[in-house]
């Protein structure tokens, strides 16, 4: 700079305002690269902006996130929660004990012992505490111990418990779906859709089920107390909704609690209500009657000489409580004669009786959302001692899931329904469903349902003021390739209200015993019958049916009232 | 003129570098809130699903059974309880325990009248 005057002075002749030009040029265009340069890059930064900065905690994401599951009302039945598993590398730990100290501190159930041999034979990696709740794990990252830290996790949970455990299902520790709804989700690769929407947020839509959690609360505690009062070994129960298939309630007992960290469940925790098949014994003969009464064999006034045993061959068929009499048919069935029955099967034939059965579906495997289903079992010949004995329940066996929904199909007009554990309207019901007998048979079906609950087996089931209608079954179990007389299996399959029938009840108990309470008795009218009737007396006001009263109901109501005053004047 | 047009070009230069800088420094306050912001929702959104779950434990159908029956001596509904709305009058005993309309306040009255209006 210091030689710029002088150069001057040397060329005074030069024009001067030329060299001022050049460098006022070069100066500009310093300045517009200079402002073309901020302008590019402010641009840049506008049009591609940095990635914001990160979380300080990085949120570590699930593998997968799995939809919330809900009840036909809203009510969660599974969900994911957060937490945390506490882990360290012990050799960027500098004093393990103080670490010690201070994570025993902080987290009183973890063994001091334990830890410290963890800490002093691991390596590079060892779990301090799997699965801890937010707050534990924030305690724990405050200590600043060096090598601790921490992954984030997410834990299935099931807030309804027990209450949900068969239908719902569960999860493995990947959560993955194992059993039940949770692994028909995975199988319908529902989740794998949910993940890629929105993978970010754990926002996905819940599942909704068809079940109602407070139906299923009052069929477990009351299949739950018949165990206890019959000392049975098992029991069961569905409610059904007739019009639609929606399973609204399935119980299994025993069941489990799905939120048991170890879920080495037992072959006695199974579904017994879709992986088991039974004999459910006289339930069947509703089938029989359908048959009959579509086929034209059989009417109303049709009568059957019960008077003396059934001989096919070597075999006698027998009546349990047997009439000794001609019935009428109404009578064959509130009686629930063995010996009818079976004539009437005979009558509509062998070949026809498959073909029913077939249509109907009981030849086939019921598979619904559960991935828990089992095939009947069948007769291996169909001769005509298998028709006479199939005819009331003897010598196949189906899924009680199976049964409710043939029976569902036949009292609600003929519209056979596979059932349904997600929600379905009626019109989605009916474009599904195969007819499978006359409306008007049907119409006397449950004439028949109602009779039997009126005057028959089943009247311990009928609530006054809900119209109940139903079968009752004692199947004697087969032990040792034998049928047994003491190992029973008692079933009841009624609707209600049967002027217009809207939900199905299924209850089963496996080897109900004879209590003081039941004169020596461990048949179904005994124990299953009078359990379904306390279950609809509770789901009855939950599931808006509303009670009718005839006059008789009223004077019987009298009656109760007057005794229960007594009883409260002694 | 030159001089004049320098000197605006300076005070041009170092106007703008500041408003940039300090434009930076509010986008990176802000973009530390929001993300702040994210972080608590987030967590709140985890705290909304434990409490869910917990609700709904706290809630099971069992639960409020054994509880109603313990505190509150209810037990199963009877259908001869039942009554329909148009059906109250025959269930109304003759002298009511405590003449709530003649005191002015009777909001059960209230909703009742309501209801037989529409």
């Amino acid at each position: 700079m210091t030689d710029a005057p002088r150069d001057l002075s040397l060329h005074d002749e030069a024009p001067p305002r030329l060299e001022g030009q050049n460098r006022l040029r070069l100066i500009g265009i310093c300045f517009t690269a200079f402002f073309l340069a901020i302008a590019g890059q402010v641009t840049h930064l506008t049009l591609f902006p940095k990635q914001d900065e990160g979380p300080l905690r990085p949120i570590t994401e699930a593998p997968l996130p799995r939809p919330d599951i809900v009840d036909r009302n809203g009510v969660l039945l599974a969900t994911d929660v957060a937490v945390a598993s506490i882990f360290a590398d012990p050799s960027k730990i500098i004093d393990i004990d103080e670490a010690v100290e201070l994570l025993t501190a902080t987290m009183p159930d973890v063994d001091a012992k334990e830890l410290r041999r963890k800490l002093t034979t691991a390596k590079r990696f060892a779990w301090i505490k799997r699965q801890v709740s937010p707050e534990e794990r924030d305690a724990v990252y405050n200590l600043g111990i060096p090598g601790v830290s921490y992954v984030n996790e997410r834990r299935r949970v099931y807030p309804q418990g027990r209450l949900s455990s068969h239908v719902v299902g569960y999860v493995d520790l990947d959560t993955k779906g194992i059993a039940g709804i949770e692994k028909y989700l995975d199988d319908q690769g529902a989740l794998y859709t949910a993940s890629l929407a929105e993978p970010a947020e754990h926002k996905t839509q819940p599942a909704q089920m068809s079940i109602d959690i407070r139906v299923q609360a009052a069929l477990i505690d009351e299949i739950g107390q018949a165990i206890t009062k019959f000392k049975a070994i098992a029991g069961g129960g569905i409610v059904m909704n007739i019009n639609t298939g929606e399973v609204l309630s399935l119980v299994s007992l025993p069941d489990f609690n799905p939120n048991q960290e170890k879920k080495n469940f037992s072959k006695d925790q199974q579904n017994r209500m879709t992986s088991g098949v039974y004999e459910l014994g006289s339930v069947v003969k509703a089938v029989t009657f359908a048959m009959a009464l579509d086929y034209g064999t059989a009417t109303l006034e049709s009568r059957y000489d019960a008077r003396f045993p059934l001989v096919l061959g070597s075999a006698r068929i027998n009546d349990f409580h047997a009439q000794r009499r001609v019935l009428t048919l109404p009578e064959v069935f509130t009686n629930s004669s063995n010996i009818g029955t079976a004539k009437m099967a005979l009558e509509v034939g062998t070949v026809r009786h498959q073909e029913f059965l077939r249509r109907v579906g009981l030849f086939q495997k019921l598979q619904t959302e559960l991935p828990e289903a089992a095939k009947p079992l069948l007769p291996r010949r169909w001769s005509k001692l298998a028709t006479a004995t199939a005819a009331f329940g003897h010598g196949f066996a189906v899924q009680p899931l199976q049964g409710a929904a043939v029976v569902a199909g036949l009292l609600n007009g003929g519209h056979l329904l596979t059932p349904t554990f997600l929600r379905r309207n009626e019109e989605e019901a009916m474009a599904m469903a195969t007819t499978v007998v006359k409306s008007s048979t049907s119409e006397v079906l449950r004439y028949l349902f109602r009779l039997n609950a009126t005057e028959g087996s089943a009247s311990k089931a009928d609530v006054i003021g809900y119209r109940v209608g139903g079968k009752t079954g004692t199947a004697e179990k087969v032990v040792a390739g034998r049928y047994s007389k003491e190992k029973r299996l008692a079933s009841f399959i009624g609707a209600f209200p049967m002027d217009n029938p809207k939900y199905l009840v299924l209850v089963m108990l496996d080897e109900p015993k004879a209590i003081p309470g039941t004169y020596g008795f461990a048949t179904s009218g005994w124990n299953a019958v009078p359990t379904a009737g306390k279950i609809i007396e509770r789901i009855a006001p939950m599931l808006d049916v509303e009670p009718v009263f005839t006059p008789e109901d009223l004077q019987k109501l009298a009656k109760l009232e007057e005794q229960e005053k007594k009883k409260k004047q002694n | 003129m030159h001089k004049l047009l320098n000197l605006l070009l300076v005070a041009a230069v170092l106007v703008s570098g500041f408003i940039l800088y300090s434009l930076e420094h509010t986008t990176r306050g802000l973009e530390r809130e929001a993300s702040k912001f994210r972080r608590g929702i987030a967590e709140e959104t985890e705290n909304m699903r434990l409490l869910n779950a917990e609700w709904s434990s706290l809630t099971r159908p069992d639960r409020l059974r054994a509880l109603a029956e313990r505190f509150l001596g209810l037990s199963t509904l009877k259908a001869q309880q039942i009554v329909k709305l148009d059906e109250i009058g025959a269930h109304v005993p003759a002298e009511p325990v405590m003449n709530l309309q003649a005191e002015g306040i009777d909001p059960i009255g209230d909703i009742i009248d309501k209801m037989k209006q529409q």
